[in-house]
């Protein structure tokens, strides 16, 4: 009979829970190790995406920067009545200002989507409203910005969320940076001479006719913390003194990402008083888009 | 009942059992680790298409000179060429930013590194440029993956 009474030994039931043990300890690392990765790559999922929206809108805008209508002067819901005078507000920055390290750039673009109607926009780093040090790039759109009656309320964005740095290079079209390209002009752009006025015209009104590629740099710091050692981290973006030079001490657990993207401004870089003036289309002129 | 009939799984059956499911998981964590890495790389892909366009742009921007574009890069390490005329100037920038030079730098060991994009012996960039068309080709991944993009400049 005592035979018949089995049931594990001493040891069988030890192996058994060493063995449970392990399986046990190996599934939550593995839960562990799923987790992390996880959370870093839906950070890097959403600083990709917003990065990539926020970049082809960017990019569209450049492109339609500056572009007047033929029938604009005459017909403006701003008043506007001479080229000279419609041609101040084409493209716009204002260097080294924003952001959380003071060296985000504000880019202002100015288009008209009718005969009519022009748009202003305005690209810009901006804080979080319970933040002290978070900020986001907005894109604020204004209609008729100048328009009294027919100015419409600012549209203001939540861009991209998150941006460390916003840089905007304009080069003409030897590839020289172009230093002070503003209407209103901030303290860099009139130590570029922005101010200045030769021939009878500012500076940096002239300037905007001789954009001809603008790049933009745009860093992104994940949301939420990724990596487990705080590290020290720099920033470069864009050509000294014109670009930024931050570095991040004491480090910090974030992940960041820089997207850079050129763009030939199409509308600026063309003699367009001489086309619109001579009634030729825009194709004729021999000095398009040189 | 006789005794030989109680049977029960012996120790090497269960261990033979446990190795088996330890593989399974090891299978499961590689398909993990092949996933972030399939996420860094569209990561990548989606700035390769930026730097993609850049190189049209600056193609579109300069019509006349487009047969002074052709442009081949099949080293890791680039550097600056120098040159005045615009051409010059924009492949020097193409080499910057392929390589991502002085974006992001992280504190390693003694002093800051270049945080670079991804780039294997084999990897390529080309621009092949004709008659008033441009076309940029990336080759990643060894050589393996490959990207067009083309656009007629004038």
């Amino acid at each position: 009979m005592k035979n018949k009474t089995l049931g594990f030994t001493l040891t069988e039931t030890l192996v058994a829970i060493v063995i449970g043990m392990i399986s046990v300890v190996a599934a939550f690392s593995a839960y562990n190790f799923y987790n992390k990765s996880y959370a870093s790559v839906s950070q890097k999922v959403a600083i990709s995406k917003s990065a990539r929206e926020a970049l082809s809108m960017i990019v569209r805008d450049l492109r339609n920067s500056g572009y007047l209508d033929p029938n604009f002067i005459g017909s403006s819901a701003e008043g506007i009545s001479s080229w000279d005078s419609a041609q101040q507000k084409l493209i716009e920055i204002e260097s080294k200002y924003f952001g959380n390290y003071r060296q985000g750039d504000r880019l202002n673009i100015w288009y008209t989507i009718s005969p009519k109607d022009r748009k202003r926009i305005t690209y810009k780093l901006k804080k979080y409203q319970n933040s002290s040090k978070d900020y986001y790039l907005s894109r604020d759109v204004k209609i008729n910005p100048e328009g009294g009656n027919t100015s419409h309320p600012i549209v203001e964005e939540l861009f991209v969320p998150y941006v460390e740095d916003f840089q905007v290079i304009l080069k003409d079209k030897d590839g020289n940076i172009l230093g002070a390209v503003c209407h209103a002009c901030g303290a860099m752009e009139r130590s570029y001479g922005g101010n200045k006025i030769i021939n009878g015209k500012r500076k940096g009104h002239t300037n905007m006719l001789e954009v001809h590629t603008a790049e933009i740099y745009l860093t992104v710091r994940s949301p939420k913390e990724v990596y487990s050692k705080a590290r020290k981290t720099k920033i470069q973006n864009g050509e000294s003194p014109h670009g930024s030079n931050i570095t991040i001490n004491p480090g910090d657990k974030y992940h960041r990402e820089t997207f850079f993207v050129s763009v030939h401004t199409r509308n600026l870089a063309t003699p367009q008083v001489k086309i619109a003036s001579s009634g030729q289309s825009i194709g004729v002129g021999t000095g398009y888009n040189k | 009942m006789d005794k030989k009939n109680i049977k029960g799984v012996s120790i090497l059956e269960s261990l033979v059992c446990l190795v088996i499911i330890g593989i399974g998981f090891v299978a499961m964590l590689q398909l993990s680790s092949f996933s972030i890495n399939a996420m860094d790389r569209s990561l990548e892909k989606n700035k390769l298409n930026f730097l993609s366009e850049m190189v049209l742009e600056d193609m579109i921007g300069d019509p006349d000179n487009v047969s002074n574009y052709s442009f081949d890069q099949t080293s890791c390490n680039y550097s600056a060429k120098g040159g005045t005329e615009l051409y010059k100037k924009n492949k020097d920038k193409w080499r910057n930013k392929l390589e991502e030079k002085n974006y992001i730098k992280f504190e390693k060991g003694s002093g800051f590194k270049d945080k670079k994009l991804r780039c294997l012996s084999g990897d390529s960039k080309k621009t092949f440029v004709s008659n008033g068309t441009g076309r940029v080709n990336f080759f990643t991944g060894k050589g393996k993956r490959k990207k067009y993009l083309g656009v007629i400049v004038k």
